[in-house]
């Protein structure tokens, strides 16, 4: 158990600057990131948190001061600490956008519902498309690299 | 005809293929052979997959008639393997699978029948490691693998009115005329209402809980497309670059929670995993 948390330690994903969420439901707030561990108490729907880190399915928040773990899932994200309610994450979210590569879309073409209902098949495009393929073998070399390995049984239905 | 017969015809179809006139060998016509093969290899496939393979073609260049492909190589290449080392993991490993990222800030992700799959950079922009790519990836695999749009799309035009007699885009050269003109907009045009209009719920829940078990099963962190999620949930409903996705699928915070009750309690089960974010900041955020 100590060596799967040191693991899971190792593997902790910082959330960038203090970022704020609320509990999407009723949540216990844990001692440490394990449904068995201690409840240091219980938030009641919509209370606010401050999010630390995602370890695995639970991230690490501070709740009235209360350090703690809650389930991911019971997690929503709403804003920065202290920016009035501005995104976190709206470097990512919005200044990215039409910077990162250069140019934004131009002309007729686009992905809005409109632009969508007046698109042209473009075969040419088509064909850089298939022109993209890589081999199965190289996927599975590249797999291997990030030290990925394969577990097909999970969730394995019945044919 | 036994199996192995067709295989053996099928690898001598392969072979010849390469040449580019027949000889006549020994009185025996290789033309007629190849042909013989190429039959048989079309029945090895099946006509099922061939008429989906053809649809999908249409439906994807239409897609890319709407926005066009990245043009950015190391990118397109990392998207692909990512993307074909999620679909190995699937039930129809063997599909011709492509992957594409749309050079466009609208946030959004589209399968089509057959195998192609695509991603805005809109969408990659809102992710920070290679297991939330595998897990929205994999949500588009799973579509593939369900049949989702297909089975929309026939139900929507009638069996014998979509697919049949659709010609492969990719098959013919010059560019489609009369008939397949008329076939290539007929298709396109269900695949834009249907593209608009979203896929019912159910499937879209579906191919959450498949997506999520696809990239788990390829070895990522298994809560990549849950991470997804709870950004989508976060991004402000109004924007203009996520009205299609918001008005296509379920709201985020009902996906999560969906999830959670598939797979929340499996994933509990799993040890630490990993999310391979260096790789991708590496690749994508250059």
């Amino acid at each position: 158990m100590r060596n799967a948390l040191l693991l899971l330690a190792l593997l902790a994903l910082p959330v960038s600057a203090a970022q704020m969420g609320t509990v999407a439901r009723s949540a216990t707030l844990h001692a440490s990131p394990l449904g068995d561990s201690k409840t240091l108490k219980v938030l009641p729907p919509g209370a606010s948190v401050e999010v630390m880190k995602r370890v695995g399915g639970w991230y690490q928040v501070k709740a009235d001061g209360t350090a703690g773990w809650v389930r991911m899932w019971l997690l929503r994200f709403t804003g920065a600490a202290g920016s009035g309610g501005t995104s976190a994450l709206s470097v990512l979210k919005t200044g990215r956008s039409s910077s990162t590569y250069g140019t934004a879309t131009t002309g007729v073409r686009g992905l809005s519902e409109e632009e969508l209902k007046n698109a042209k098949p473009d075969p040419a495009a088509l064909q850089l498309v298939e022109n993209l393929a890589v081999a199965p073998a190289d996927a599975r070399g590249f797999a291997k690299q990030a030290e990925l390995k394969a577990s097909p049984k999970f969730m394995q239905e019945k044919p | 005809m036994n199996r192995a017969l067709l295989l053996a015809l099928a690898v001598v179809a392969a072979l010849l293929a390469a040449c580019k006139s027949m000889p006549n060998i020994g009185g025996l016509d290789l033309n007629k052979v190849v042909d013989t093969a190429k039959t048989v290899k079309t029945a090895v496939a099946g006509p099922d997959e061939e008429e989906e393979r053809a649809m999908g073609q249409a439906v994807a260049a239409t897609l890319l008639g709407a926005s066009k492909p990245l043009a950015d190589p190391a990118v397109q290449r990392y998207v692909n393997r990512v993307g074909l080392w999620v679909a190995l993991q699937s039930s129809r490993p063997d599909l011709p699978w492509r992957f594409a990222v749309l050079d466009n800030a609208n946030v959004n992700a589209f399968a089509t029948p057959g195998g192609y799959v695509f991603i805005t950079r809109g969408l990659l922009d809102q992710m920070q490691t290679e297991a939330e790519l595998a897990g929205a990836l994999g949500h588009e695999i799973a579509h593939v693998e369900r049949k989702h749009h297909l089975n929309a799309m026939k139900k929507e035009a009638g069996m014998k009115l979509l697919g049949q007699g659709t010609q492969l885009l990719l098959s013919r050269t010059g560019a489609p005329q009369g008939t397949d003109m008329e076939r290539l907009n007929q298709v396109a045009g269900v695949a834009k209402g249907l593209y608009t209009r979203g896929l019912d719920k159910a499937d879209e829940y579906e191919a959450d809980r498949i997506g999520a078990i696809l990239a788990t099963r390829a070895g990522y962190d298994p809560y990549g497309l849950a991470q997804v999620l709870q950004t989508l949930d976060s991004l402000s409903a109004e924007s203009s670059q996520l009205a299609l996705l918001f008005k296509t699928h379920p709201r985020p915070a009902d996906r999560l929670t969906q999830l959670d009750k598939a797979l929340g309690p499996q994933f509990d089960t799993l040890g630490a995993r990993p999310d391979v974010a260096a790789r991708f900041v590496a690749t994508v955020r250059k």
